[in-house]
């Protein structure tokens, strides 16, 4: 069920260093998107702007932390035979909350997002974080893995849009930084399709920095 | 290891479901009142964006405010004309058929849902603006894009043919291609300008190769389909306002 049981060691202060490990990892050498490549769908469709990947991003940390925690929680009483269900209705709930209140409170990126939202209940990254870990760990360190995972995610989408939004509309978050004047849009960075270059391009990038991540087979 | 008793699977799921179900249901009767302002409110903003006059959107007040110089009516195909008041609202929702849902006020028209109805059973809004120098008539249309709707607001002059500002909407075309229809500031100020009715026909075209006149404007590169769909939306869109329109006319 569990195939990354962390050992908890003597706790020093609030977060010691294997919950360290748990907020860090993801972000670099265990990355969801550019190391597990997971969650792609989401990361190809919402990179077009910066606002709308930023407001994605936080939809899935809160997702991600708080289906980890209540899983975590309920760990030792679900039953084995539907936990996988029983996942799904812990997310799709807190997606449906989530979608609730942006609906009420950021309408603008309700309207732009509302598809995707709804999709992160598909999103592998939350079931399976769920799956590998809250299941086999304390609620504590789920919680964080949850945190660590949303943030590994967020931060890649946050940067493929910073770099699609650029060069494909001249903005960043709205604002012009390339002139048209001088600048001609390129198109193909609008399209859901560059993502995969832009995809392509830091996993390059992070393997060439880090030669521990390049496959040694 | 000593086999873990489980729960009853059955109540197990019972009680998960009941307790997100409680959450969720709470949560929505809370906010929920808050979502559909802010749904009207981004309806009023969207018909007021296709005014050519500067009007100042920032606040609340101030998008009411510049609303309340709209009056809505709404109006059939054959030219029958139904006011705001409640007994025409009755009248309305008398007529629906197929299943569309019926109105408390005449601001919840719904193009969407007058689609359900029989045709001869829909009615069309129509938004007047008047300020003490402009006089704009804002319509609806609503069409079909590559892969789902795509919607419009028209502002036209007092000629009730010149577009004088346009306001456009979808669901899910492609971001970059059919969705510039939204995005492209280019592609929407071509509209301004262009007249609508050749006679009595819908004679605006969205063309891939422009040519001149004034009915035409150049569609997307790339998204023909989508081009051709904003054609087709003013064609069929246009026409249900034809013969009330040539009433209007005939008035003046």
């Amino acid at each position: 069920m569990a195939d990354t049981a962390v050992q908890t060691k003597k706790k020093s202060g609030f977060l010691n260093k294997q919950d360290m490990k748990l907020l860090k990892d993801p972000l670099h050498s265990d990355n969801p998107i550019t190391i597990q490549v997971l969650g792609i769908c989401s990361a190809l469709a919402v990179t077009g702007s910066v606002t709308k990947s930023l407001v994605m991003a936080v939809a899935l940390i809160f997702v991600c932390a708080f289906a980890s925690l209540i899983i975590s929680v309920l760990r030792n009483s679900i039953p084995n035979s539907i936990r996988m269900i029983v996942q799904l209705l812990v997310i799709a709930g807190l997606v449906q909350i989530v979608e609730i209140v942006l609906g009420a409170f950021a309408y603008t990126a309700y309207v732009e997002l509302s598809v995707f939202i709804g999709l992160i209940i598909t999103n592998c990254i939350v079931m399976g974080r769920l799956e590998a870990f809250a299941m086999g760990n304390n609620p504590k360190q789920a919680f964080l893995d949850g945190i660590g995972n949303g943030l590994g995610y967020g931060w890649i989408l946050v940067a493929m849009a910073v770099v699609r939004e650029l060069f494909g509309k001249g903005t960043f978050m709205g604002w012009e930084i390339l002139s048209t004047n001088w600048y001609v849009l390129n198109n193909l960075m609008v399209l859901p399709a560059s993502s995969l270059f832009v995809i392509g391009i830091f996993i390059w990038i992070q393997r060439n920095a880090d030669s521990e991540l390049v496959d040694k087979s | 290891m000593e086999e873990k008793k489980e729960m009853n699977v059955y109540l197990y799921v019972f009680m998960l479901t009941a307790v997100t179900a409680f959450i969720l249901s709470g949560l929505f009767m809370w906010l929920n009142p808050t979502f559909e302002a802010n749904k009207a409110e981004a309806k009023k903003v969207a018909i007021l964006s296709c005014v050519p006059d500067s009007l100042d959107l920032s606040s609340k007040e101030k998008i009411s405010d510049a609303y309340s110089k709209i009056t809505m009516y709404a109006v059939t195909e054959s030219g029958d004309l139904y006011n705001a008041d409640s007994s025409s609202v009755l009248k309305i929702n008398e007529m629906a058929t197929g299943g569309a849902k019926s109105y408390k006020n005449l601001a919840e028209l719904e193009l969407a849902n007058e689609e359900k109805k029989n045709s001869d059973n829909r009615v069309y809004p129509v938004y007047k603006y008047e300020s003490d120098e402009s006089k704009y008539y804002i319509v609806a249309i609503r069409g079909n894009g590559l892969w789902d709707k795509i919607w419009a607001y028209v502002a036209l002059e007092d000629d009730l043919n010149t577009i004088a500002g346009i306001y456009f909407d979808h669901k899910a075309e492609t971001p970059g291609l059919g969705a510039e229809i939204k995005d492209s500031d280019n592609f929407k100020s071509q509209f301004i300008g262009k007249k609508v009715f050749d006679g009595s026909n819908v004679a605006f075209t969205v063309l891939k190769r422009l040519k001149k006149g004034d009915y035409f404007v150049k569609g997307i590169a790339g998204a023909t389909i989508t081009s051709d769909g904003v054609t087709k939306m003013f064609a069929s869109g246009m026409g249900y306002y034809k013969t009330y329109f040539a009433s209007l006319k005939n008035k003046k």
